[in-house]
């Protein structure tokens, strides 16, 4: 986890990298993270950004957003809809089509950030949460190695998550909700 | 005519599992597959890599369960140099090991098969999970269970340096040691609250499900019957042990069939291959593969909580052991083969996990400096085995003199279980599709019960999301055409 800018007054926003370290494609979430970790994006000031990865899904999610006023979630897709290596951004309401977001262990990713806020936890309410995803083409071989055109999409989201940190918009919106006290 | 049931993934997804329901002309149910595809490529990645670093890379298998593959890596990283662990290191593991499996237990219970219970089988499914039961048993369960995770995470933190997917298990023993006084005291304020935590979870069951007639009459009914082999460790008074024992297989009956070593597991258990499965099908060698069928004569077993309850003589530790008996005086005498007590089961494993939590954490030698050997001997080969809590899970590696791996097999808690997962859903499609009834969602509830009781987790078994699957269920008729479908996720 890196932080930047960090200041008890400021707005926190989480740039969170899901995945699988040793599954082939599906470490691009991960690949993204480490990334931005080498060399973290600049935002507004005002700011507090934290780069985290998650890689079981489920509660870890409730866990990973606590506290957060934003966030940006990176991960792969597999829909057959489009070139290995494309870049989307897809909204809540489009969890099913991605590979780790909608469930598990029984906790899909929506279900977790209720479950967040059911219990009392300041979690980025839905406009603060931006999801993009990069299709792939193998979630199943055991291997360190990614498509060469996943890799490059690496790049891609990168720069598309930069452009997103320094969107006065979304970072305004952020943190407009009332925190609550967080479980410890 | 003949129709088909199709309970699939969402279709836009690969790597995912589906169950498809065949029927007969009447509208009962012929025939039941259930399909995950495979993980591949496990073994090559393996080769060639030094066996010291094969805990570190196996636990990143499955974000679900790190350290069951981190323990049952570093298990068989021991036997491949043939070295023993000092009662420090290995007190310190099964200490992790014992929260590990609390927390991963208390989430299973809360968010998959509780809701069941608590909201009923049959409730809306928009009510039927972990928010229904917060409305209904209150706010502070749901602080609890996330407090659970939190803090048995905080354990491998204080002991491994990482929250998650821990790496301080090694060939040996521990990477560190708890001699800091302020951590161990961290430990034991720990371990307090999740005995607590176990106490009340002990009474969600009592008051939820054991104070319901109907529910108890569910789970002893016929369609959640299943009668198998038991598989589980046990330690040297066949005592369930989660860590370290030999694993010890009863039979339908409750009588022993045998009890191995690690060492031997290839005498015990073989796999078959079926051709419209991707996962094996594990069975007890010396009785040999009969088919997909239950009983006496069946080499099929289940390694699941309730087995291991069944494949042992009791707990370790007081409370669990009362709970044990409790369970077996109300649901008519052991062995227990009611595939849905599976959550019972869970449930009292989570009391024996607290206590052994604590009781480890009391234990003067968790705090001393010798945690950990250097192997000296030459590698060779080895075996390790844990109980994974969805099942016996089994590393094995070959090495050449320097230790590099030459040869991997694993045998992972699900796969254990494939066969009877593919027979408990049929009986209870059986039980629960009649003849001219239309498929209803409350019915596919009741089917998937059948495989949640379970907690199967594909993530290692085969990599898709872990737990609970996204569901459709296609009804087709006997030329294949879609006359129904239904979708849940």
């Amino acid at each position: 986890m890196i932080m930047s800018g960090k200041q008890d007054s400021m707005r926190k926003l989480l740039i969170l990298g899901v995945g699988n370290p040793i599954v082939s494609d599906d470490r691009v979430g991960l690949a993204v993270a480490e990334e931005l970790q080498k060399s973290p994006p600049r935002t507004v000031e005002g700011v507090e950004l934290v780069i985290d990865i998650a890689t079981e899904g489920g509660f870890e999610f409730t866990e990973k957003l606590a506290g957060f006023d934003g966030a940006i979630i990176v991960d792969s897709i597999k829909t057959g809809e489009c070139a290995v290596g494309t870049v989307r951004e897809i909204g809540m309401n489009d969890l099913e089509s991605t590979s780790r977001l909608l469930t598990s262990h029984g906790v899909g990713f929506k279900s977790a950030v209720d479950f967040g806020r059911t219990i009392g936890l300041k979690m980025p309410d839905e406009n603060s949460i931006r999801i993009l995803t990069v299709e792939i083409e193998d979630n199943l071989t055991v291997s360190e190695e990614m498509h060469p055109d996943v890799t490059k999409a690496v790049n891609e989201v990168t720069e598309c998550i930069s452009s997103i940190v320094q969107e006065d918009g979304f970072l305004q919106h952020c943190g407009d909700k009332a925190a609550t006290d967080i479980v410890n | 005519m003949t129709k088909r049931i199709t309970i699939d993934p969402i279709t836009r997804l690969e790597g995912h599992g589906k169950i498809e329901i065949f029927l007969n002309d009447d509208g009962s149910v012929d025939n039941v597959f259930f399909q995950v595809p495979e993980l591949r490529g496990f073994e090559k990645f393996a080769e060639g890599r030094p066996v010291e670093e094969m805990p570190r890379i196996t636990s990143r298998i499955c974000g679900v369960c790190p350290e069951a593959h981190l323990a049952a890596s570093a298990k068989a990283g021991d036997a491949v140099y043939n070295v023993t662990l000092p009662p420090t290191a290995k007190k310190l593991r099964e200490l992790q090991y014992s929260a590990f499996v609390l927390g991963d237990h208390t989430t299973h219970f809360y968010a998959l098969g509780g809701p069941d219970f608590v909201m009923g089988p049959d409730a809306d499914p928009a009510a039927r999970n972990l928010l229904g039961v917060i409305h209904k048993v209150g706010v502070e369960i749901g602080k609890d269970v996330i407090r659970a995770r939190i803090e048995c995470h905080e354990v491998a933190k204080i002991l491994g340096g990482k929250p998650v997917i821990p790496v301080n298990m090694l060939p040996g023993g521990m990477s560190k040691g708890l001699t800091n006084k302020e951590d161990h005291d961290r430990i034991l304020e720990i371990a307090n609250h999740k005995l607590e935590f176990a106490k009340f979870t002990l009474k969600v069951v009592d008051d939820f499900v054991l104070g319901n007639k109907d529910y108890v009459d569910l789970i002893l009914s016929d369609p959640y019957a299943l009668n198998c082999h038991n598989m589980g460790m046990v330690d040297e008074n066949n005592h369930v042990n989660f860590y370290d024992g030999k694993v010890r297989v009863t039979d339908t009956e409750g009588k022993e069939i045998v009890k191995y070593e690690p060492k031997d597991y290839l005498d015990v258990v073989e796999e078959r291959v079926l051709p419209w499965s991707y996962l094996k099908f594990p069975y007890i060698k010396s009785i040999g593969w009969k088919g997909l069928v239950d009983g006496q004569d069946s080499g099929i077993y289940r390694a699941t909580p309730l087995s291991r309850l069944n494949a042992a003589d009791g707990m370790a530790t007081p409370l669990a052991q009362e709970q044990y008996e409790r369970f077996y005086d109300t649901l008519g005498g052991k062995p227990v083969n009611a595939t849905l007590a599976t959550h019972w089961a869970r449930v009292i494993e989570i009391l024996y996990a607290a206590e052994r939590f604590l009781e480890l954490a009391h234990d003067p030698d968790i705090t001393g400096p010798d945690y950990r050997v250097i192997p000296t001997e030459k590698p060779t080969e080895g075996v390790g085995i844990v109980e994974a809590p969805r099942g016996t899970l089994t590393h094995h590696y070959i090495t050449d003199e320097k230790g590099i791996v030459q040869k991997a097999n694993l045998i992972v808690g699900t796969t254990n279980n494939n066969g009877a997962i593919c027979m408990s859903i049929k009986k209870a499609a059986q039980g629960v599709i009649k003849a001219g009834t239309e498929v209803t969602e409350p019915m596919l509830n009741m089917i998937e019960m059948a495989f949640r009781a379970y907690d199967p987790c594909f993530a290692c078994a085969t990599h898709s999301l872990p737990g609970q699957m996204p569901l459709e269920v296609r009804l087709y008729d006997k030329e294949g055409n879609l006359l129904d479908s239904k979708h849940r996720e």
